[in-house]
């Protein structure tokens, strides 16, 4: 055999599957149509029964879990959503719907702009991984080891601008983000946090060690320490997070096409500064 | 007392070291006029490696690397990015929607020229450094990880089981723009050597063009952006392939193409 025959030979071992799998979904095909399915089964579950019978938090939790959850999953998922669904008009994704918006964006466009710039590392969907990720990795050691030893690898001095101490933690604007400590205040309400929520208990305390040093919380990290609680996978956390996120900025985005182009302050080449670089 | 002045600094101004828009005048371009010398002077690629990273490189590199965009976006559908704009296209979402999906669904750590470009430069410029100190392939090759007894080297293997039909016109074009092979693309070539020797897996387009780029001095994160949208081509032509017929028309699946591998059904408890 020649060199390029067995290079040929041998490279099909890597062979592609002649049909996708999945173990989500199920679609019972017509008797008339094998193209058209008359039902629908979602780990097993009919899709009309789960219409009838469960919320919509249920179901999400049943899409990405395979199993359906319990009452308290569900509040601590309804809760997240409520309180992640709007970042508010200042978050870059959010900033980002809206200058498509303003600037007569095709609409369509504007929830994927929004949910791709919500995809980056910091303050984004990939900071929630990275965040549940660390959280597992630390969990068995003390929140006061953590904290120590993140702060003794702190270089001095610091760069400027907002400082994410590891992910998911860190400061907002330079302090302590307010309203992240109160959501997540709201968010374990009712909750026994110690025995009920461990993984937010550990996540908590770490926060708190972190205050004095204008640091705590960050909205990435609170959704992973609710999705490590409730035993989404990291690599799901991502789109789960950008799911939740999305109808802010959607909304933000769409109401921002009803106004002129104008209706976002577009700066003066005085505000617009090119600084030569050496 | 905090301080907001980084922030305040920045409220309501923007500060740009890449270039300035004076409206109806020029546009700076890391110092250089666009309307009165790169619009004269240069070809696009040029223009877009200088936004990209910064460097107004030559014409002839440029070339080069204009050609590898050639082969990084063939108009085949059965390409992963080309794919999604062929669906895109198939529910019509319009061209830039679908181009834009495409050049999402590239940015995969598995082929797409952008990410894969810079983790087989990271790894060229780690092995090339340790072949010059101590180390031999066969240390370098254990670095990497393995899958099936084989390294699993991004630049060094493809996806599909046939050579690679980029290397002779990277090759060739290489030398007609007077472009001297550098010490990265000799070292990625003796690997390749190594490797078809011991492994059966050989140099591809996204090894060569590693090596290119790093012989011409361009750092792995350079050579992202300047990649960045280098299957676009293709996935244009996918969607146009498209356009105009009725949904489904894509790949139509049956309902049993797809294998389902989950619980049985069952009753949702009450």
């Amino acid at each position: 055999m020649t060199k390029s025959k067995t290079a040929q030979h041998e490279k099909k071992d890597f062979v592609y599957s002649n049909k996708t799998q999945t173990s989500i979904f199920f679609e019972q095909a017509s008797d008339i149509n094998p193209y058209v399915s008359q039902s629908n089964f979602l780990h097993g579950y009919n899709i009309f029964e789960l219409m009838q019978k469960r919320s919509f938090m249920e179901v999400i939790l049943l899409l990405f879990k395979s199993e359906l959850p319990t009452n308290k999953q569900t509040k601590l998922l309804e809760r997240l959503f409520i309180g992640l669904m709007n970042l508010g008009p200042r978050h870059p994704a959010v900033k980002a719907a809206m200058v498509a918006g303003v600037s007569k964006t095709n609409v369509e466009h504007l929830l994927p702009i929004g949910l791709t710039t919500l995809g980056g590392e910091m303050n984004g969907a990939k900071e929630v991984q990275k965040s549940m990720l660390f959280i597992q990795e630390n969990i068995t050691n003390t929140p006061e080891e953590v904290t120590q030893k993140l702060l003794a690898q702190l270089t001095s001095p610091q760069k400027e601008g907002e400082f994410h101490l590891c992910p998911g933690f860190g400061n907002h604007y330079g302090t302590i983000d307010e309203f992240s400590i109160n959501l997540l205040q709201e968010i374990t309400t009712g909750f026994d946090i110690e025995n009920e929520l461990p993984i937010i208990f550990w996540a908590n305390k770490f926060s708190n060690n972190l205050i004095s040093h204008q640091m705590g919380w960050l909205k990435t990290g609170i959704a992973a320490a609710v999705f490590c609680e409730l035993g989404i996978p990291a690599r799901e956390s991502i789109g789960l997070f950008q799911l939740i996120c999305a109808p802010g900025i959607f909304a933000h985005g769409v109401e921002q096409t009803h106004k002129p182009i104008t209706a976002i302050p577009m700066l003066d080449d005085e505000q617009h500064k090119y600084i030569a670089q050496k | 007392m905090n301080n907001f002045e980084y922030w305040d600094k920045r409220n309501g101004t923007i500060y740009s070291t890449v270039g300035h828009w004076q409206g109806g005048v020029d546009v700076n371009i890391q110092s250089y006029s666009l309307v009165g010398d790169l619009m004269r002077n240069c070809s696009f690629m040029q223009l877009h490696i200088l936004n990209a990273t910064g460097r107004l490189v030559e014409k002839n590199i440029a070339d080069w690397i204009e050609i590898n965009f050639m082969g990084l976006s063939y108009p085949d559908s059965r390409i992963w990015c080309n794919q999604v704009s062929a669906y895109s296209a198939d529910t019509s979402t319009s061209v830039v929607g679908a181009a834009s999906a495409a050049i999402l669904a590239a940015d995969s750590r598995a082929y797409g020229g952008g990410q894969t470009t810079q983790t087989c430069m990271n790894f060229l410029k780690k092995s090339y450094n340790s072949f010059n100190t101590v180390q031999s392939f066969e240390d370098i090759t254990s670095t990497a990880p393995f899958k099936n007894n084989k390294p699993m080297i991004v630049g060094f293997a493809r996806p599909i089981d046939r050579d690679d039909e980029r290397l002779a016109p990277y090759e060739e074009n290489q030398l007609k723009l007077n472009i001297p092979k550098g010490e990265y693309l000799k070292f990625a070539y003796q690997l390749s050597d190594y490797l078809l020797q011991h492994f059966n897996l050989s140099i591809n387009s996204g090894g060569y063009a590693s090596a290119f780029l790093l012989d011409q001095g361009f750092s792995p994160e350079d050579s992202y952006k300047i990649k960045a949208f280098s299957v676009i081509s293709g996935a244009i032509a996918c969607y146009r392939n498209l356009e105009g017929q009725p949904p489904n028309s894509f790949l139509p699946l049956k309902c049993t193409d797809i294998k389902y591998t989950g619980p049985k059904i069952r009753k949702v408890p009450d």
